[in-house]
């Protein structure tokens, strides 16, 4: 199997359908549970010209429990790519089978593919660098009060410089080296 | 038109956080540039702004227009993804020689407090200095260049994301870095002679040539992943490859060498002035002459761009007095001052104007007048009052403005009580389920987000009383005993319970009732007692957002203390012939922060003097601050305030918790174990635990941990009451991520109920009810991590506000961390809960329920 990504995914299939060229990719990679993106490139067998208006239907089937069928139309709407169609299958975690129905293919058998769903990763970890980054902030933080804390010392070091070669000066203007 | 052009051409994809970094960044340029050109239009002139922005826009084909997708499927519109990244983003970026405007466009207090500091580092500023030169910058780029187009790194970038994300980032750096010292954007200065660009520019085309032409002519396919996906269009993944090497090579060598045009052109006409000099520091930072009045307290840094023509030029407009020469003197500008200026532009250091703009690498600090000085936070006038707003400002000052606001929400109230009575009995078919629980709560605390306590400048449940207060003048005050907040806090949890407890949500009649007791409760009350005593001691709504406006964004208050002092009549207090004063007793002089605040601008109104305004205020300050405060004391001594605060915040989590599945599985699991044929008990059970058991237990625990590990002088309840309006950004993220939530995934339900609404009528005005629009739409992914983000920002400002409120306690930071530690593990703890709740399955309230 292509382990190919592209704009839908991974190219799951690919190959001749009649008189189509038919792609179709999943997303994510690899395909866990939860929501999983079908995506559908049928061209033109012999020019290899796109034709996206072509309705297609994903159906996907449980492999070891075959009453839990899905059944959803692949539309552009839901594909970003819209020389591709999409639809997005709720997979639970386990081994589907996905059946692609091209209209117009006629009796010729419809693409097909097996798709092993994986157990989705815990949320935290899928969303872990939005809940991370304040870390990053954190850290920034300690680095800028680290700083603040060294401008004192610069700042009186710059004070006592000025004021060996002008004597009093920054009491008599009375503003702060560091505000000059 | 061609399927697969006409395919390009439709296909944008939706990266929100691009877009609002983008907006953020242009609009923060846009802001810094018309500020900086406001004092100086010679010397900044708009091909920068156009060059910043087309170099966003660039940004923004680059990742989120038909490019994208496409990249995916051809190599050569890959290519031109690159391109675009290295050799023409990072250009315009620079020749918009952001980092003045982008300084000066950031809110005074960041610059000065947070962003200065870093900036003034000679650490930063050494290690900038050693990145952006070319003999870094240079094997940087060809590093990243050669190093991404191996095979191998291509194809790991073509099939993960996360690399692609990566690969994106390493061109985007190694390019702004490279044409960092070709373009030198202002305020940096030649650190060498300009004949050395001419090397540094062809050895990256050259390399650049190589690449391309091994692309172009390869017989062999690179990248075997494009030999997997389809082919669109007859083109061969081989003819593919080499149209990509020829994207790279002509347009690359182009991008590489007009530079070397034009700079070869502008050193024959200036000879020998365009190479670096030995010159005095601080002559490349002349600063011209500026009008006393347009010093904001930052100095207006409008540097020119060459000594000769910058000297002695006065400021287009600048007909008023001129700065003292001694306050335009160039030591804040130089590095080393005038005596030392002539090692500034020594060869082994940064460029002066850099080191000045990074705070220089020398041991001696000066400061950078653009970035302003953190001790002259609160001094400043702000910098933005909605009342100055053209258009609103002006209506805002109208006299019967508020009148305006209210009528409109005074006849949806109207509305919802006749449908909620009258109407069908379920929440997510009738108005008084949508309006009050989808859009009320979500545009409230949006709103708050925003600007400030707009809902309460707006209350629909004031007009009433303040019609009738035409006839009949209330002349009894407030009990003594109930002047504090405890009546509300109680009223609070009654109703946070009632809301879980009888779902209010999904009851229009009970809703509309609420409605009902709300007017006769406002109306009752104030008839009978003087002053704002609803809105201060009793309203719930009003108590919340008291609380939660004090992290808004803007305050009701005072634009020049000075003319208050002058001031003999107070009207802003006593009232005027026109306008009452505050009726809350706040006294603006001695206001701070939006507690108690309704934003009716009755003060504004009665000012004589147009003293008073909405300003701009850093967010949660007001939070750290305990200063008296007129009408509420001091925040510190405040018990009452405190428990308010404690509630707020506990209650958002348990008002979210409750709607999530576990928590509703595990209530009605207690109630079956229990053999009760209502959750009514486990509710009760729940609430009186999560608002009143645990905030005591875990509050009470952080301050005793407080007073004992830093050894505080105050006692627990005093350190407890302090520390508790810490805990309000946190409440708040939550409440925001909450209503947010259900606004952003259910906003549309108010149009299939506003038809039914009228249906019922008879009239066919808005059609039949759709309600298909009723049904939750599902949550996109973006929206999760808006509502994570919500939290993490609630976070960090609560940990800040609690860090700062340890350091007025102890002033040494390792004393302040001890103080505070307790405070952060609580904070850490709501946070994972806020976390957890949002990763829950959520009832999907007020809307219909999806079929199909």
């Amino acid at each position: 199997m292509s382990i190919a990504r592209a704009d839908g995914g991974t190219v799951r299939y690919s190959g001749r359908c009649g008189d189509r060229l038919i792609t179709v990719f999943t997303d994510p990679t690899p395909p866990r549970s939860g929501v999983v993106d079908v995506s559908v490139l049928v061209q033109e067998g012999d020019s290899g010209k796109p034709r996206p208006e072509i309705p297609v239907i994903v159906e996907a089937q449980r492999v070891d429990q075959p009453q839990k069928q899905i059944r959803a139309p692949a539309t552009t709407e839901a594909a970003t790519n819209k020389l591709l169609r999409a639809a997005q299958l709720d997979l639970a975690a386990g081994r589907w089978h996905v059946d692609i129905v091209v209209e117009g293919s006629g009796q010729v058998s419809p693409p097909e593919f097996d798709l092993d769903v994986a157990e989705g990763l815990p949320p935290w970890i899928q969303m872990g660098f939005w809940i991370g980054w304040p870390l990053a902030a954190i850290g920034l933080f300690v680095v800028h009060q680290f700083l603040v804390s060294q401008r004192p010392q610069v700042d009186s070091l710059a004070t006592s410089r000025k004021t060996l070669g002008r004597p009093n000066a920054c009491s008599q203007s009375g503003v702060p080296a560091n505000k000059i | 038109m061609n399927p697969t052009v006409d395919a390009f051409l439709r296909s944008w994809p939706f990266d929100p956080w691009l877009l609002v970094t983008l907006f953020a960044t242009g609009a923060i340029y846009l802001r810094g540039w018309l500020g900086l050109r406001h004092r100086d239009p010679w010397r900044w002139k708009p091909a920068e702004l156009i060059a910043f922005l087309g170099g966003l826009v660039a940004l923004f084909l680059a990742l989120a227009s038909p490019i994208e997708p496409f990249a995916a499927l051809f190599l050569q519109v890959h290519m031109v993804q690159h391109v675009l990244l290295m050799m023409v983003v990072p250009p315009l970026l620079w020749l918009g020689n952001p980092f003045f405007p982008l300084l000066r466009g950031l809110p005074q207090p960041i610059r000065a407090y947070w962003v200065g500091p870093i900036l003034r580092s000679p650490l930063v500023s050494r290690f900038f200095t050693w990145l952006s030169h070319p003999r870094v910058a240079l094997p940087l780029l060809v590093a990243a260049s050669w190093g991404w187009h191996l095979p191998a790194a291509y194809e790991l970038a073509l099939r993960s994301p996360g690399w692609h994300y990566v690969q994106h980032a390493c061109f985007l750096g190694a390019g702004l870095l490279f044409w960092y010292p070709v373009v030198r954007p202002y305020p940096s200065r030649p650190r060498w002679s300009l004949w050395l660009l001419f090397p540094y520019l062809i050895l990256a085309d050259v390399q650049n040539t190589v690449l391309s032409a091994l692309l172009t002519f390869s017989d062999r396919l690179l990248y075997p992943y494009y030999a997997e996906v389809p082919r669109i269009g007859g083109v061969s993944a081989l003819e593919d490859q080499s149209a990509a090497g020829v994207i790279m090579w002509v347009p690359g060598s182009l991008v590489y060498l007009a530079p070397l045009f034009v700079i070869g052109v502008r050193l024959l006409l200036d000879g020998d002035r365009a190479t670096p000099r030995r010159t005095v520091a601080w002559r490349a930072f002349r600063v011209p002459r500026a009008r006393v009045g347009d010093t904001d307290g930052t100095f207006p840094l409008t540097p020119s761009p060459s000594p000769a023509r910058g000297e002695g030029r006065k400021i287009p407009g600048g007909e008023g007095r001129e700065i003292p020469r001694e306050y335009s003197s160039p030591s804040p500008l130089s590095r080393r001052g005038r005596g030392v200026g002539g090692e500034g532009a020594s060869s082994d250091g940064p460029s002066i104007a850099h080191g000045q703009l990074l705070g220089g690498s020398s041991s001696r600090q000066v400061a950078l007048p653009i970035l302003g000085q953190p001790q002259q936070i609160g001094r400043r006038p702000a910098a933005f009052d909605a009342l100055r707003i053209p258009g609103l400002g002006r209506f805002l000052r109208w006299r019967h403005a508020r009148m305006t606001l209210q009528i409109p929400l005074m006849l949806l109230a109207g509305v919802i009580i006749y449908d909620g009575l009258c109407g069908p009995p379920v929440g997510a078919m009738n108005l008084a389920g949508v309006l009050p629980w989808i859009h009320w709560r979500g545009l409230v605390v949006i709103g708050m987000l925003a600007a400030g306590n707009v809902f309460c400048m707006a209350c629909p449940f004031m007009l009433p009383r303040a019609l009738a207060r035409r006839w009949h003048v209330a002349t009894r005050a407030w009990p003594t005993w109930l002047r504090n907040k405890w009546l509300s806090v109680l009223l609070l949890v009654i109703f946070l319970w009632a809301y879980e407890a009888f779902a209010l949500w999904d009851s229009p009649w009970a809703t509309a009732w609420i409605v009902l007791a709300y007017f006769a409760a406002a109306f009752a009350v104030d008839s009978f007692f003087h002053g704002a005593s609803f809105c201060k001691y009793v309203c719930p709504i009003g108590q919340f957002n008291f609380v939660q406006s004090l992290i808004s964004p803007l305050e009701i208050k005072v634009r020049e203390p000075a003319v208050c002092t002058s001031c003999k009549t107070k009207d802003c207090i006593r009232g005027s012939e026109t306008s009452p004063g505050c009726e809350l007793r706040l006294f603006q002089p001695r206001k701070s922060s939006n507690m108690d605040c309704t934003f009716c601008l009755d003060c504004v109104h009665a000012c004589p003097h147009d003293n008073i305004g909405i300003l701009g205020v850093p967010p949660g300050r007001e939070l750290w601050h305990d200063p008296f405060r007129s009408g509420v004391g001091h925040f510190g001594k405040r018990l009452d305030l405190a428990a308010l605060c404690v509630v707020l915040t506990f209650g958002a989590f348990a008002n979210a918790a409750g709607m999530t599945a576990p928590l509703v599985a595990w209530q009605n699991r207690i109630s079956l174990n229990c053999g009760l044929q209502s959750p009514l008990v486990a509710t009760t059970a729940f609430y009186f635990v999560a608002l009143i058991a645990i905030p005591l237990l875990f509050v009470g625990s952080a301050a005793f941990l407080s007073h004992r590990s830093a050894g505080l002088t105050q006692t627990c309840a005093e350190v407890a009451t302090r520390y508790s309006y810490a805990l309000v950004p946190l409440g708040f993220s939550m409440w925001l991520a909450h209503y947010s939530f259900h606004f952003l995934t259910s906003y549309a339900s108010v149009v299939p109920t506003t038809q039914r609404f009228f249906a019922d009528f008879g009239s066919a005005l808005f059609g039949s009810p759709k309600w298909s629009c009723a049904c939750c739409i599902p949550a996109a992914t973006w929206l999760l991590q808006l509502e994570i983000v919500f939290l993490d920002l609630g976070l960090l400002l609560s940990l800040y506000a609690g860090y700062r409120i340890a350091l007025s306690h102890t002033l040494r930071p390792a004393a302040a961390l001890k103080a505070v530690a307790p405070w952060a593990a609580l904070m850490l703890l709501l946070f994972g809960a806020g976390i957890w709740i949002v990763f829950q399955p959520m009832q999907m309230r007020g809307t219909l329920p999806m079929v199909g």
